[in-house]
């Protein structure tokens, strides 16, 4: 997975969480509580509105199992679709 | 270079574009998007006939009975995305799998994949986990299947009967496929009818728009009074009687009662049977097939069924904390076992909801004298 470029911090972007890594221990809630609140089981509970990229890329960097990750739109999967069939 | 001849790739999945055929597993997404998405890519072509759906019977069928078209659609598939593998995925163990057994794979370039039992084992990430050697549970995949990455490179999942279409529409053309179904939905579906139903699970080939009546009749009529259905399984949506028989079974007209038709499974629960006891012994299971990898699901499905069981002992406050969780349940697992999970148990909701007082009154099935008439369990 190509990790984000931090030079194009000035676009907006969405947090997503990969449910299957996350483990629960609710950090990224803690640092972004403007978008990411917690379940009564300390499970993310996401809001889908665009925010800040970079704000966003600090909640990305503070999961200890990198289970959250920024969603990007149009022009992403592409790039995620070449590296995939390069991969294998 | 012949002008006459376009690429057989290309050939075949404009065909499947123009037939309208969508997925027959449960998805109804358009099946020549995930195909000229894995093009390209050398994928793996899997064709799921496992039937984790405990009352879908139809992918058994085709594999039993008329086995022919699947081999072809899977042939001519595999050829139109250039796979570098083809695989029949079958329940180890299972009918199906004995039947396949019989079918000449080899001939076909198809090998037989027999992946273990279980609910979620047949989800279309896990069979490809297991595939690539890893368990048979939900894998995370950020890109789609067809794309593929690192860990898991492309793969193209399609269910049974969706790929026993493809072999059909090749051989008697889209015209043909188009004069079933409706404009929108078109196309031969298969429904599997179960419950109420003499030597069910059945199954009945139609089009999507046919009516509930129709449907019963194709397998000569109800054995006992019907209170309720439940369309596309465990993981589908509750219908009242009545209502179910006045709408057309398409995903277009099930969709005002919050229903699809999904796999095509329809389950005419008895009056006999208490629904409440009914969905309590799905949200069960549910809660148990959970692969436990994800927080919503691993803690939110056992709660969900343990709220059920509450709420229809006659528990007071239950029944915000049921609807607060199911709301948390759809998206937020790694699969969309959760989401099925809610949707049962909140259509449930809306059509048991008169049943509730009855039954709670009675104290459900531990009361000496339950209020409760409909005393049998699932
Ligand atoms: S920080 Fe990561 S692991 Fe922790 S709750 Fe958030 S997404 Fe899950
Ligand atoms: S949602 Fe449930 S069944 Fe699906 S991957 Fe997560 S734990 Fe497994």
């Amino acid at each position: 997975m190509p990790r984000i470029t931090v030079a194009r911090t000035s676009a907006d972007a969405t947090v997503a969480v990969d449910r299957i890594a996350c483990d629960g221990r609710g950090l990224c809630a803690a640092l972004l509580p403007e978008r990411i609140g917690l379940d009564e089981w300390g499970y993310p509970v996401v809001d889908p509105r665009p925010l800040d990229r970079g704000t966003a890329l600090e909640a990305v960097r503070i999961c200890p199992v990198r289970a959250l990750y920024l969603r990007e739109e149009a022009a992403a999967p592409d790039a995620r679709a070449k590296a995939a069939s390069s991969g294998r | 270079m012949s002008v006459l001849t376009a690429p057989a790739s290309t050939r075949v999945i404009d065909l499947v574009a123009e037939s309208g055929l969508t997925g027959r597993g449960g998805g109804s997404f358009p099946v020549h998007r995930k195909l000229t998405a894995a093009v390209g890519r050398r994928p793996r072509l899997v064709v799921n006939a496992c039937e984790g759906e405990p009352w879908s019977v139809k992918d058994r069928w085709i594999v039993e009975n008329d086995p022919g078209p699947l081999l072809a659609g899977a042939t001519a598939l595999a050829r139109a995305v250039g796979a570098r593998r083809v695989l029949l995925a079958v329940h180890e163990g299972s009918p199906t799998h004995r039947a396949a057994e019989r079918l000449d794979l080899d001939g076909h370039g198809i090998e037989l994949l027999g992946a273990p039992g279980g609910y979620v084992a047949s989800e279309a990430s896990a069979l490809v986990s297991f595939l690539d050697g890893g368990p048979a549970v939900p894998v995370t995949h950020r890109a789609p299947l067809a794309v593929g990455d690192r860990r898991h490179p492309a793969a193209v999942v399609q269910n049974a009967e969706t790929v026993y279409r493809v072999g059909q529409l090749l051989d008697r053309g889209v015209d043909w496929f188009r004069r079933h179904g409706t404009p929108d939905e078109p196309g031969p579906r298969f429904f599997s009818l179960s419950g109420a139903v003499a030597g069910g699970p059945r199954v009945v080939e139609a089009g999507a728009g046919v009516g509930l009546a129709e449907l019963v009749a194709a397998v000569g009529g109800y054995t006992e009074p019907v209170r309720a259905v439940l369309a596309s399984g465990w993981s589908g949506s509750w219908l009242g009687w009545a209502e179910a028989g006045l709408v057309p079974w398409s995903d277009e007209g099930l969709r005002p009662l919050g229903a699809g038709v999904g796999n095509g499974i329809v389950h005419l629960l008895p009056a006999s049977v208490c629904p409440l006891v009914a969905v309590g012994a799905q949200l069960d299971a549910l809660a148990r097939a959970s692969a436990g990898q994800c927080g919503p699901c691993l803690f939110g499905l056992p709660a969900v069924a343990d709220d059920w069981r509450r709420l229809t002992a006659g528990e007071p406050g239950v029944l915000d904390r049921l609807r607060r969780r199911l709301g948390l349940l759809p998206g937020r697992g790694g699969c969309h076992h959760p989401d099925g999970a809610a949707r049962n148990a909140a259509s449930a909701l809306r059509v048991f909801a008169d049943h509730l007082p009855t039954h709670a009154q009675g104290g459900g099935r531990s009361a000496g004298r339950p209020a409760c008439p409909a005393t049998r369990g699932v």
